[in-house]
């Protein structure tokens, strides 16, 4: 399974990325969705996107608008992470398959992208 | 004038006018009766003279007729003269009475007739014709004209004592009853002076009161005037004529400079007010009173002072009533309230500080938080698999140190959140009854290091349209509590439903709550205990409240000092009948 991180602060960035890969994903990290769209543009397969909302450059939202307008990148799935208490909402707004809310419950976490392995798409 | 009084005069008045006028007729009356008496005796008395008179004139006649002596004819002749009158007069005052004057009439034939009897006796001795004078005189002529004479006068004389008898006691009647009416009238008379009498005497003690009121009641006023608590003016026809010290003083004019006469009543009022005067004027106009108003007057230095200002018409007798206005200076009371209004902002602005702190704190703090949380998972799970215990014990006590950070990072955040009305709500539907077991056996571990048996009364699903995680983290909040005061003893978290409600409770054995807390512990940074006791902040029940609410649901607690406590939620199992979440 192929994660990409979209996470301003690298602290967290870090920790998802070990987290992941000890779980036996693949994950790599873009900074904001400026850096993100262009990681999966130059050919970086992806099988799923945990999105961070609030980022500099580019927020997750202009990113998901890109995304949705990019029909080569529109299929692939999107789980948002906020801090925000309207995280369901956001998600819902932006049509994402799911949302965990900052800061992460590690299991929870890996419950929500297990769901996606196997299928690759997930379930909304 | 008392009108009772008037009408006590008026009527006696009129009283005595017919008292003088009854009276006045009466002895008329009795004048006219008295002269009828008189009149009666003095027919009586004419008859006497004529039968006087006759007796006289026969006197005279025997007299000459024995001796031959003319002076005898003297009385004779008087006599005649005499009878002459008393017949006229006795004509003249019968002329009322018919029978009487017919009889006067026969009264004057026999005595002319009797007064010819003796002249032709006179005549014939005057011619020494004795014999035949003699003889005319045994002729019985003249005893029987006498005897005729006698018995008319006699008739007369009964008719006139009849009359006589029935003029007294006409008159007599005439006599008492005029005494009678003026017995009554008189005491009528008397009995309404005592009347008059006694209804000026009311109606002066009634003035003397009313003046003593009205003394009184100036006084009291003179007595607020001169207190001069507040300022007090009196006008006449928009002038003043007087003003206390207190009014003086606010407007900054010394007693000594100030002429009440050249100022107007309005005259002290800053420009942008006069409208509200006019309305004043108004108002005292139509009602007679001005409820009062704030404006500000100006002040002799040009300074302006605020005042509560009044107004009443005050009857005084004359044409037009005094004006009485009443001033309160208002400066103090504008500065506590600028003051308070300043505090008030002040407060709100630490208040609003305080929950923008709070929220970007809690933001600040959650993502140090977040990557924390993930790193010390990924670290426990290492130091597992390396099998160091020392280390699993620590990494397993750093896990629940930062999700207690998380906690209260979170509770942090719903203050501010509750605070700004934003709690947010994502409702779902849900099994109470499955939410209680998880979370009953989350607690599981705490409880048993609190020496708490934890129970779960849970038989049936209850479900119901809830925010989950928020109905989480009331049990959880529940159920941290009574641990945290449970004193050990067991604990009982139960989940029951009914028609369209759902109840959860938790129950403890603790140390409980005291009446007076009771209310309070539901409120924010309130606690019953002492944080040396017992740590926390004071938001739990608060947050708990408010989720509660925000559910449409309540929140009670039952509870005795020392017998433990019962937190009893009870929660709609729709949410007013939406569907989607709402904030509050």
């Amino acid at each position: 399974m192929k994660v990409l991180v979209v996470e301003d602060d690298e602290a967290i960035a870090e920790a998802l990325v070990s987290l992941l890969e000890e779980a036996g994903h693949h994950a790599s990290h873009a900074r904001d969705g400026r850096r993100a769209l262009e990681k999966l543009r130059t050919g970086e397969r992806t099988n799923l996107i945990l999105l961070d909302m609030t980022m500099p450059v580019m927020s997750g939202w202009r990113f998901r608008e890109e995304q949705m307008r990019d029909a080569a990148l529109a299929g692939i799935p999107v789980v948002v992470c906020t801090a925000d208490v309207l995280a369901a909402e956001k998600a819902r707004e932006i049509g994402a398959a799911g949302w965990l809310r900052k800061p992460l419950d590690p299991e929870r976490l890996l419950e929500v992208i297990g769901r996606f392995c196997g299928s690759g798409r997930a379930p909304s | 004038m008392d009108a009772r009084l008037a009408v006590a005069i008026g009527v006696t008045f009129g009283a005595l006018l017919m008292l003088v006028s009854v009276t006045s007729m009466s002895a008329r009356q009795l004048i006219r009766e008295a002269r009828w008496v008189d009149h009666t005796k003095d027919v009586i008395e004419e008859l006497d003279g004529v039968q006087a008179a006759i007796t006289e004139a026969e006197t005279g006649q025997r007299g000459f007729l024995i001796t031959g002596d003319e002076s005898y004819l003297e009385p004779y002749h008087r006599a005649s003269f005499a009878m002459s009158e008393h017949l006229k007069r006795i004509d003249s005052m019968t002329g009322d009475n018919p029978i009487e004057q017919e009889r006067a009439r026969r009264l004057r034939q026999l005595v002319e007739e009797r007064t010819a009897q003796l002249e032709l006796a006179i005549r014939l001795t005057a011619a020494g014709r004795f014999e035949e004078a003699r003889a005319f005189i045994r002729s019985g002529t003249g005893r029987t004209t006498m005897e005729q004479v006698r018995t008319l006068v006699v008739a007369m004389r009964s008719q006139e004592r009849e009359l006589l008898r029935v003029r007294n006691e006409r008159s007599g009647s005439t006599a008492r009853s005029l005494i009678t009416t003026l017995g009554i009238g008189g005491a009528l008379l008397f009995a309404f002076l005592i009347l008059i009498w006694w209804l000026i005497r009311s109606d002066l003690a009634r003035r003397n009161r009313a003046e003593a009121t009205i003394r009184e009641r100036e006084t009291r006023i003179r007595r607020l005037i001169d207190a001069n608590l507040i300022g007090v003016l009196f006008s006449n026809d928009g002038s003043v004529t007087e003003a206390n010290d207190a009014f003086l003083s606010m407007i900054g004019i010394e007693r000594g400079l100030f002429k009440a006469d050249e100022h107007r009543l309005f005259g002290f009022t800053a420009p942008e007010f006069r409208e509200l005067d006019e309305n004043c004027e108004k108002e005292l106009r139509e009602t007679g009173t001005c409820r009062p108003y704030q404006k500000e007057l100006l002040r002799a230095d040009g300074s302006r002072v605020p005042v509560l200002f009044g107004a009443t018409n005050v009857d005084m007798g004359g044409a037009a009533p005094i004006r009485a206005s009443f001033v309160v200076d208002l400066s103090e009371l504008k500065r506590v309230e600028a003051e308070r209004n300043r505090l008030y902002e002040e407060a709100r602005d630490a208040v609003k500080a305080r929950d923008a702190f709070l929220s970007v704190a809690g933001h600040e703090i959650r993502t140090p938080l977040s990557a924390l949380n993930l790193i010390v998972y990924q670290l426990a799970r290492q130091v597992r698999v390396l099998g160091n215990e020392k280390a699993v014990d620590l990494a397993g006590r750093c896990e629940k140190q930062v999700a207690r950070l998380i906690r209260l990072a979170d509770e942090l955040l719903d203050v501010s959140r509750i605070s700004a009305a934003r709690l947010h709500l994502d409702p779902e539907e849900m099994d109470l009854a499955q939410l209680a077991r998880d979370v009953v056996d989350r607690f599981d571990e705490s409880a048993r290091r609190a020496d708490c048996m934890l129970e779960l009364r849970a038989l049936t699903p209850v479900t119901g349209f809830w925010d989950r995680l928020r109905l989480d983290q009331v049990l959880s909040n529940l159920l941290t509590n009574a641990l945290k005061f449970g004193a050990g003893e067991p604990v009982v978290v139960e989940v029951t439903a009914q028609q369209a409600d759902a109840s959860l409770s938790v129950v403890d054995r603790g140390i409980g709550i005291h009446d007076t807390d009771q209310r309070r512990i539901f409120e924010r940074f309130q606690r019953a205990v002492t944080a040396e006791t017992y740590p926390g902040m004071g938001l739990g029940l608060w947050i708990t409240r408010e989720i509660v609410e925000a559910h449409g649901g309540k929140i009670a607690v039952e509870s005795r000092p020392g017998a433990g406590a019962a937190f009893r939620v009870s929660l709609p199992r729709r949410l007013g009948g939406e569907s989607e979440s709402s904030g509050r």
